[in-house]
């Protein structure tokens, strides 16, 4: 496949992330492909992998050098996540959360923050996200969870839900809005939570339609009293925390729909080679040969929108929110298509369980709808486009 | 034979309250279990649901092209899967001996298909023959007043619980539509086997699987229509008969 070897070549990689992804792409194959179909089935969360990215010191991407890291350029982040979700997507996610979790601390962290936490990531840790409530999903200002100071402690009551990995995280950032301030926006702050604390509870997990092998939970918090020395920032910088951790964590979420995409064409394409009907290769229909044709342009157009805009992050560019949105939507429905055409490649046999495109297309669905919706993002889009 | 209005549409009332009152209240337990439930399929026979489409004469509603689409529409507002369980006595399953069984092949087995006592299925698809139906390879060999079939099926909708199967299989050696032959093979004789029910994407409670032909002998009266060759052709008109299956969907979409 000229296309994607010459896309390949053209990535330039230091020798360190050649390395790096050399590694990831060889851990890929060997261990989480093939564990991803029985994880996916027992709704089994996937620790036998995370076992084998903790051994190898995946987490340490994420994390500056001085706090046990080795980090790598953007660019190449987002290739780890995208081998890493083509082989399971569901580790894909839970992996490139945590990455989402790290960052914030990163930047906005006190350096006592970013010492107890940074390791614990770069270590092998687990993060998750508690942004989302009952009410409170694409509008996330309304969310009611709140933090009331007390002393030398913050007291959190409320709940969220839709949490991945929120259920075993070790490291949960958890936003709510500041009792002392006014009940708006401008009221949302960001605490770190530990797992464990008295007063954080799991209620439940979801039963999903894709990703199974990744817990999705809602968690409750009754009078849960946290150290005040765990609030991140200020009173009142949430809404900040949450664009900034958003323009780098839909380009990962990107990453790990492209994943699904590149797996669901590489199967298609193969099977195409394999399947015979009337009397050739299906390949060499053309209605079969002009779909995979058009699937072709807009997964190596994708893979480019993807790479500029790691390396606009790597260049320094400080506001790449509307990139983010636009790779997050062109990543996602790319995923859905291809995966829905994928199983229609393969027929019946795309169908029942038995190859993986079955689950690549129940897996891409969600991808245009977490980490803001698909109509979230044009929203971002399309407001940079208007005129003052 | 068509209804008069007034019964048609008593019969659409009757079928609309039934999907709404005993079929949407079990599509969970259906997920749950991949199964249709026994006191379901029986209120499905009462109703006459499994003889839509066979003529009163052999037990059935005998209703046209336009009401048997019209009654499918409604049965489309809850899961496929209860549509699925009397779909192929509707369709393909007893399409193919309405078209061209004998007399004696019609009083034998259209009266139990249509009360839904006996369940029939369609075995076309093989592993290598899915869009080129042409290309399948199960084969009919004549042995004195009997053939012996040999080949597999595959995706046999119906066919763990199947008492009847129409199966297309090979007459002659060439690839041309009158090599192909139709026979009804009861369940149960000789030389059957079923495959486990496949595990699927969706539509639980809709079962498919393997149906394995190995040195199966079957009585030359088996042959549909008693003549060799029109096996593929027939298979064809039924299959366009049945591209109706696809309208139950245009109705599931406004309960989504």
């Amino acid at each position: 496949m000229k296309s994607l070897e010459h896309f390949d070549q053209s990535r330039n990689w230091t020798a360190e992330e050649t390395l790096v992804i050399e590694q990831v792409t060889r851990i890929a194959a060997d261990v989480l492909a093939p564990n991803a179909g029985g994880l996916d089935e027992r709704k089994e969360f996937p620790w036998v992998n995370f076992k084998v990215l903790k051994e190898v010191g995946l987490n340490g991407i994420f994390v500056p050098e001085e706090y046990g890291g080795s980090p790598v350029s953007y660019r190449c982040l987002l290739e780890v996540v995208r081998l890493i979700s083509e082989a399971c997507a569901s580790t894909g996610i839970i992996f490139g959360t945590t990455g989402a979790v790290a960052k914030p601390i990163q930047e906005f962290g006190t350096k006592l923050q970013k010492e107890r936490f940074l390791p614990l990531i770069a270590n092998g840790g687990l993060g998750a996200f508690a942004i989302t409530e009952p009410h409170a999903g694409s509008d996330g200002s309304s969310i009611r969870t709140r933090f009331q100071p007390d002393g030398g402690d913050i007291v959190i009551n409320g709940g969220k839900i839709f949490i991945t990995t929120g259920d075993v995280a070790d490291v949960v950032l958890v936003f709510g809005k500041w009792s002392e301030l006014e009940d708006s926006s401008k009221a949302v702050s960001v605490v770190i939570l530990e797992k464990g604390t008295p007063g954080f509870d799991v209620v439940r997990l979801e039963s999903k339609m894709g990703a199974n092998a990744s817990s999705t939970a809602e968690l409750a918090f009754t009078n849960c009293r946290i150290p005040r020395a765990n609030l991140l920032g200020n009173p009142g910088d949430g809404m900040k925390i949450m664009v900034a951790v958003l323009n780098k964590s839909r380009p990962s979420v990107a990453a790990q729909a492209l994943g699904i995409a590149s797996g669901a064409f590489n199967d298609a394409v193969a099977y195409a080679n394999e399947r015979q009907q009337g009397g050739k290769r299906i390949i060499g229909h053309q209605a079969i040969a002009f779909m995979l044709a058009d699937l072709a342009i807009e997964l190596l157009s994708t893979r480019t929108l993807l790479d500029h805009v790691g390396r606009l992050v790597d260049e320094g560019v400080q506001d790449v929110s509307v990139e983010a949105s636009m790779i997050k939507v062109k990543a996602s429905d790319l995923a859905m298509r291809m995966t829905t055409d994928a199983v229609q490649v393969f027929g019946g046999h795309g169908y029942v369980k038995g190859h993986r495109v079955e689950r690549l297309m129940r897996e891409a669905k969600v991808t245009q709808i977490w980490e803001g919706t698909n109509q979230i993002q044009k929203h971002v889009i399309s407001r940079d486009l208007m005129t003052r | 034979m068509a209804l008069d209005t007034d019964t048609f549409n008593l019969l659409l009332e009757t079928v609309r309250r039934f999907v709404l009152e005993r079929l949407i209240p079990r599509e969970v337990e259906v997920v749950e279990t991949n199964a249709i439930p026994d006191d379901v399929v029986r209120e499905m026979k009462d109703l006459g649901l499994f003889g839509l489409s066979i003529s009163e004469q052999h037990g059935g509603l005998g209703l046209t092209m336009e009401e048997e689409v019209r009654v499918v529409f409604e049965l489309g507002r809850t899961s496929p899967a209860f549509r699925s369980v009397a779909g192929t006595n509707i369709g393909i399953g007893s399409q193919s001996i309405v078209i061209a069984g004998t007399p004696d092949q019609k009083a034998k087995y259209l009266p139990a298909l249509a009360s839904g006592e006996l369940i029939g299925s369609f075995a076309l698809t093989e592993p290598d023959a899915g869009s080129d139906a042409m290309a399948l390879r199960t084969t009919a060999r004549k042995d004195g007043d009997h053939y012996i079939l040999n080949g597999t099926k595959r995706y046999i909708t119906n066919a763990p619980i199947a008492g009847l199967f129409s199966v297309m299989a090979r007459t002659a050696p060439e690839r041309k539509a009158n090599s192909i032959s139709c026979f009804l093979v009861e369940a149960g004789t000789p030389g059957i086997k079923l495959g486990l029910p496949d595990k699927k994407m969706g539509q639980r409670g809709a079962l498919t699987c393997d149906v394995i032909f190995e040195d199966c002998r079957v009585p030359a009266a088996a042959l549909l229509g008693n003549e060799e060759g029109n096996g593929f052709r027939t298979a064809m008109q039924v299959l366009d008969k049945g591209a109706s299956i696809s309208l139950r969907f245009v109705s599931a979409s406004p309960t989504a």
